[in-house]
């Protein structure tokens, strides 16, 4: 910003060659720092573990040779194909649901007008305050009482009611940014609400819906608690839920004769290959994730 | 990461209707206002206000869950005043880890962004790195830290030992546990930064090319436009931070579980364990609504220093 204000014909210029200099070095030591720890991991995945207990210098290309077999053992040390599927049930259940759900909503609270509106979107705004701590018992007991534990289902319905505030709120804005004459076109045409909300608002909300399923995924794909909570029965278990008992027993400790063995390459295994649907989706869609934590972090 | 987006500071902005419909068509767009708006209704009375309710209810009780529910009085008040020593405990645990990675993330955010906000060529590339450890940040990335900050094959103890120096027993200490998990935390300082840089990026080039005009350094343009000008954007983050760090969860209750001797016994960590761990839903309730209480104060906080700044910004201009 302040360097670019300089009046044209300048000597200043020379000056500036090493700032810019010193810019790409800073960014590039920034960058390297940011990004080793993945490195590492992704080469401390293919060694041995005595490799890594030995080595003297941190050899980011692994010797020879690579050792792919720690991704099936850790892979198949817990029943991890398992856990897999029972995420991407509760994962894409979860986002169809919630995208459909806070659409519709979304909609409602943007384009319809109906007694109480302002109102009740003032109260959308504020459960936002509501830790998600304060409403797990009761709804622990709810689910009790239902019989809905060890099921997907605890994780799943209350994302088809709406999805949560901050879903609702991202594609409302979203929504109030298209122009009421494409409604009001369709209202001509013979649309109701329902016929709008099919052919005029969900075309044309792309990128708010990007947005949202990439937060929905990775709520889904990360979420410890309520696995933790709902599911006990490791039929039921998701990745992030079968990890925690990885880490716990498997990885951490093998008191095999007294030997304390810690299963580090597994560690790095198993967490590349849990990360990198997350990194896929992050560096295909950079561009939906980064302007929608900014949307939902800054712009009213 | 769903933390620190999860909380807004706007106010709602109704547009005006634009024209008014006959009686009946008003009638029809009621219901179908209703019949749009339902699904989120429905979460509300059953996963949102109804739960409250009950937890305030299950204050005044001790429950396990299963068997009778007795009324206790104002029992669990005066425990969580007077007797228990791991919640005070949690709470320092989670104030000086929100102090701690709140202030550093400000700081180098804001140097990120301001390095970022120079637009040399490739700028976005670097912007998309530094955002990849928030953005990958999960599960997965907390069993890279743990093995990162192993005794003997980790990854910090590695470069140490390439050093020369002597080995750390990062997750293991009292006097390491705490801040591990504060290096940890800043590693996702590409949250703020994303954020901030929006923030620079919305103060008007003018401001600056008056003020050089007026013949004002590096230095005093930053501290007295630049600055100025981003300190909603720096407060807001304060706050937002804040209470993202006190709901840390998934990396406490998968490293340490609070451990060593409560070092990082963090305060919904310590929630989850009298919860669901010791079945005390009475008390839990207690600590549950303390926490709601706390970030509430911190979100009207937010709301109320939003507007004052949006006064002054308009005065300024």
């Amino acid at each position: 910003m302040a360097t670019e204000i300089r009046p044209a014909s300048n000597p200043w210029i020379y000056s500036r060659v090493p700032r810019l200099a010193l810019n790409y070095l800073i960014a590039i030591a920034i960058g390297i720092i940011m990004i080793f720890p993945l490195l590492w991991m992704f080469s401390g995945a293919l060694k041995t573990k005595e490799m890594l207990l030995e080595e003297t210098v941190i050899n980011l290309l692994p010797p020879q040779p690579w050792q792919w077999q720690n991704f099936i053992e850790a892979w198949t040390a817990l029943a991890f194909t398992r856990f897999l599927f029972n995420t991407l049930v509760i994962t894409v259940a979860t986002m169809f649901g919630g995208l459909l759900s806070a659409s519709m909503v979304a909609y409602g609270f943007a384009r319809l007008r109906f007694v109480g509106r302002n109102f009740l979107f003032f109260i959308v705004l504020g459960t936002m305050m509501v830790p998600m701590q304060v409403t797990a018992i009761p709804t622990f007991l709810l689910f009790h009482r239902l019989g809905w534990l060890n099921t997907y289902l605890p994780l799943i319905v209350p994302m088809w009611m709406g999805g949560g505030a901050f879903y609702i709120f991202l594609l409302r804005q979203y929504i109030m940014t298209i122009p009421t004459e494409l409604d009001d076109a369709a209202k001509i045409d013979g649309c109701s609400p329902v016929g709008i909300y099919r052919h005029v608002i969900l075309p044309n909300i792309g990128p708010a819906l990007a947005a949202a399923s990439i937060f929905l995924f990775l709520h889904s794909w990360n979420d410890l608690w309520g696995p933790l909570i709902y599911l006990t029965d490791d039929n039921t278990w998701t990745l992030a839920r079968g990890m925690l008992t990885f880490k716990r027993t498997l990885a951490e400790f093998r008191h095999g004769g007294g030997l304390r063995q810690y299963q580090i390459h597994w560690f790095l295994s198993l967490g590349t290959m849990t990360m990198l649907p997350v990194l896929l989706i992050y560096l295909v869609l950079q561009r939906h994730f980064v302007s929608g934590v900014v949307t939902s972090g800054l712009k009213g | 990461m769903a933390n620190l987006s999860e909380v807004n500071t706007a106010l709602p902005q109704m547009r005006p209707s634009r024209f008014r419909l006959p009686r009946g068509e008003a009638w029809r767009e009621n219901l179908y206002g209703y019949f749009f708006i339902s699904p989120w209704i429905l979460g509300f009375v059953l996963f949102l206000a109804g739960p409250l309710l009950v937890s305030l209810g299950l204050m005044f009780t001790e429950y396990a869950g299963f068997k009778k529910i007795t009324y206790v009085g104002l029992a669990n008040f005066e425990e969580l005043i007077k007797f228990d020593i791991r919640f005070i405990g949690s709470l320092r645990v989670s104030a000086v880890f929100a102090f701690w990675t709140v202030s550093l993330a400000i700081i180098i955010s804001l140097a990120m962004a301001l390095l970022l906000n120079q637009r040399f060529k490739g700028h976005t590339f670097f912007r998309g790195l530094f955002y990849l450890p928030a953005a990958v940040s999960g599960v997965a990335m907390t069993f890279v830290w743990a093995a990162m900050f192993e005794k003997d094959y980790g990854m910090f103890n590695q470069i140490l030992r390439i050093f020369d120096f002597d080995r750390v027993d990062w997750l293991t200490s009292i006097e390491w546990a705490l801040p591990s998990y504060i290096i940890m935390r800043l590693y996702g300082v590409g949250h703020y930064m994303v954020i901030m840089l929006a923030g620079l990026q919305s103060i008007p080039d003018d401001l600056h090319e008056a003020a050089k005009v007026d013949g004002a350094s590096g230095l005093a343009l930053f501290r007295h436009i630049t600055l100025p000008l981003l300190s909603p954007t720096i407060f807001f983050l304060m706050i937002v931070g804040m209470i993202g760090s006190l709901q840390v969860f998934t990396e406490g209750f998968m490293l340490t579980q609070g451990g060593p001797a409560r070092s990082t016994l963090f305060y919904v960590l310590y929630l989850y364990i009298v919860a669901f761990t010791e079945r005390r839903f009475g008390y839990a309730s207690v600590l549950a609504w303390l926490l709601f209480l706390i970030i509430m104060g911190l979100t009207l906080l937010q709301f109320w220093l939003a507007r004052r700044w949006v006064h002054y910004e308009s005065q300024e201009a």
